[in-house]
């Protein structure tokens, strides 16, 4: 179908609509009602991302098989895209991870991942002893973690996983006397009268 | 920046806060100590002074861990009565003032050493400077520890500190700092001042000054037959 070329001039604003003829002005008039009900009407666009959308579904069916479908998900992947989220949602995702923040970084003391932990071999000499046991600042100083002397030897050994850090600990004797280790590096005066053993233990990978 | 932004950004802060300040005061406000859990092992008396004790120096922003691990370790050690509460006493005093000297944002463990440093008479503004130059808190308390023992055994501060620092610096490990004032120890029954012992042993960290070689330089404990606790490996 073509159109007059003085209905086109008109309709592309070059002539008035006076310059019509007779003959064309109820066409004109039809096309002026239409545009005016299209502009009315068509208050928005296409979707964001349409277009887009269209090249690639059109793409990847010219291309066919796993690769397109490849592309496509590397593309679906890929793509920027606006992400529509309610305010409340936005601020309890923020406030979630900020509490997770803070949570690890008030953690007390003798809380670290088990990752950290290192294995310490703590051994001590007593060929008197029925049992030995060991306590610190590891566990609350309550001297449940029993040594073991399994070839009667007299020398008393347990491997327990520590935090890296500086510990105090001593060994108790038979349930009731507290020992100090004879071969600590150091020690400190617990406060009581007596001196803790102390232990630094290095993170693995510092070592 | 528009409405919904600023909307979102204040229920957010609204939510931060609300959901952060139990965490916050997680610490603050659970009783240093748990009653229930001394009752059978010490008396009335004992338990209602240490609560006392507790309570109050959680107030002054002591960390209540701290003075419940100590609490618990006197009790397993079988001291009860004024012995325990004099010696919670006087380790909450000193948590108090390491509290003060280095401000609310100390770690327990870095307030606990520092506690000890200044009970070896290592002076307020070492122990704040050191700590201000060790941010790692496993160094702060490690290095203030040795400093402490150095001055134990008889070392000036000055030189203390700079010889730990200076092994810090070279990242010598906690193990070996820790055996220096053994090491020292060993050298001043032989005979040494203080001074000498730790300049022989960790040589003079003073600027320019090279470290002289010792024999007794800390050092890794291989080649020892006797039973020692060791670190082996990670768990």
């Amino acid at each position: 179908m073509t159109m007059d070329p003085r209905l086109q001039a008109w309709l592309d604003g070059d002539i008035d609509f006076e310059a019509l003829p007779e003959t064309l002005r109820g066409e004109a008039e039809a096309w002026s009602e239409l545009l005016e009900d299209v502009r009315t009407h068509a208050v928005a666009g296409a979707p964001l991302g349409a277009t887009a959308r269209v090249m690639e579904a059109v793409q990847a069916d010219a291309a066919g098989g796993a690769g397109a479908r490849l592309a496509a998900w590397t593309t679906w992947l890929v793509r920027p895209r606006a992400v529509r989220i309610s305010p409340l949602a936005a601020a309890a995702a923020i406030a979630l991870v900020a509490w997770s923040v803070t949570q690890f970084a008030l953690s007390p003391i003798g809380t670290g991942s088990l990752d950290d932990r290192v294995y310490v071999q703590f051994l001590i000499s007593a060929p008197e002893a029925r049992t030995v046991a060991l306590a610190g600042d590891f566990n609350e100083w309550d001297p449940t973690i029993q040594l073991d002397d399994p070839d009667g030897d007299g020398l008393w050994s347990a491997r327990v996983a520590l935090e890296p850090g500086v510990h105090e600990y001593m060994f108790v004797i038979d349930g009731s006397e507290w020992r100090p280790d004879p071969n600590a590096l150091s020690y400190t005066n617990d406060g009581f009268g007596q001196q803790n053993s102390v232990l630094a233990v290095t993170p693995v990978d510092e070592t | 920046m528009n409405r919904f932004n600023w909307r979102a950004i204040i229920l957010g802060a609204a939510l931060l806060v609300g959901g952060s300040t139990p965490v916050l005061a997680q610490n603050q406000d659970r009783p240093a100590l748990d009653a229930g859990q001394l009752q059978d092992r010490l008396d009335q008396e004992t338990i209602a002074r240490l609560m006392q004790i507790a309570r109050r120096a959680q107030q002054s922003g002591v960390p209540p861990q701290l003075i419940r691990q100590k609490v618990m370790e006197g009790v397993s050690k079988g001291v009860r009565g004024g012995r325990l509460v004099r010696a919670i006493e006087d380790y909450a005093r000193r948590l108090g003032q390491a509290r003060n000297l280095l401000g609310a944002g100390a770690r327990p463990e870095v307030l606990d050493a520092a506690a000890q440093a200044a009970e070896h008479n290592v002076p307020s503004s070492r122990i704040r400077s050191f700590v201000a130059a060790n941010r790692d808190p496993r160094r702060a308390v490690v290095g203030l520890r040795t400093i402490g023992e150095l001055r134990d055994a008889g070392v000036p501060t000055d030189p203390a500190v700079r010889a730990v620092q200076a092994a810090i610096d070279r990242g010598v490990s906690g193990e070996r700092l820790l055996s220096l004032s053994a090491a020292v120890r060993r050298r001043v029954r032989q005979g040494e001042s203080p001074g000498e012992a730790l300049r022989a042993i960790a040589g003079d960290s003073r600027p320019g000054v090279r470290q002289a070689p010792s024999r007794d330089r800390p050092r890794d404990r291989s080649g020892s037959d006797r039973p020692r606790t060791t670190p082996r490996d990670r768990g």
